[in-house]
């Protein structure tokens, strides 16, 4: 279970185990670049790297999850998500949170 | 004559291109909102919510959308221009707001394609991403709760509205 609430409905938190995160920074290939080049030159959505940026997403997301899973956790409580630009081009993912132990309240 | 031509076609592109391409921007802008308005007429009903609510025997599940909003060349020229003398650059407010109605509608259908009965603690991010383009990537993630049963109810009357 992950979600970006502090607490989970239906369940209790009986042990928190800590702070687990995963990133990732991905790079378009060229091609993309220049398709969304020309799309800026009119504006709107650039697909590609949208695309781009969902899929690193749920890469980060994954490698939080592996973390918790380690930590022998069964829900990952109040997820954040940041972006950023690194060095031309190329965008870090970045997910955090903390990784609990949940239990279905009686 | 020649001269004429040699003066006039470079002049006509410099005019030209630019005016064609924010007229097609235009167009793409408009048909774009009005399909957001469609879109978000179509999911107005569902709860969403930027606060925790707690709710038994729910499942629950993080949801995302995002969208890379290219700001176009033109525009970000503008922004140039406006900064001499600073105030709102409406243009550009525009199409970030789009790319927020974007993300907003997205996550609410992913939610009701799955079966949600509400998104709670939605959480709304911006980031310049594009690199050597002029690019902004807006994301929104929220936690989504699936009731078993009776309908939902998250105590709100005030729910569904699209950010402002």
């Amino acid at each position: 279970m992950i979600v970006n609430t502090e607490s989970i409905p239906g369940h209790d938190i009986v042990e928190t185990r800590g702070l687990v995160s995963g990133n990732t920074i991905r790079a378009k290939h060229l091609g993309r670049d220049i398709g969304a080049g020309l799309k800026n030159l009119v504006g709107g959505e650039l697909t590609g790297y949208t695309e781009l940026l969902n899929e690193s997403r749920a890469e980060a997301v994954q490698r939080m999850v592996s973390d918790a899973m380690v930590m022998n956790a069964n829900a990952i409580v109040n997820v954040r998500f940041t972006t950023s630009a690194i060095a031309g081009g190329a965008a870090e993912l970045y997910a955090y949170g903390t990784a609990v132990v949940a239990t279905p309240s009686a | 004559m020649e001269i004429l031509l040699a003066i006039g076609v470079p002049v006509l592109l410099m005019f030209g291109i630019p005016v064609v391409l924010s007229v097609a921007g235009v167009l793409i802008e408009n048909r774009h909102e009005r399909i957001l308005a469609e879109r978000e007429a179509a999911v107005a009903g569902f709860p969403v919510i930027s606060t925790t609510a707690e709710l038994d025997g729910a499942q629950v599940e993080l949801l995302s959308s995002s969208v890379v909003m290219g700001i176009g060349y033109l525009k970000n020229l503008f922004i140039g221009l406006r900064s001499v003398f600073g105030g709102e650059i409406a243009s550009v407010t525009r199409v970030m707001d789009r790319g927020r109605r974007e993300t907003y509608v997205r996550i609410v259908e992913e939610a009701e394609r799955r079966g949600g009965t509400a998104l709670v603690n939605v959480r709304f991010e911006t980031s310049d991403v594009g690199g050597q383009q002029p690019a902004a990537e807006i994301l929104c993630y929220a936690t989504m709760i699936r009731q078993h049963g009776e309908s939902n109810t998250l105590g709100h009357a005030d729910t569904a509205r699209r950010p402002r």
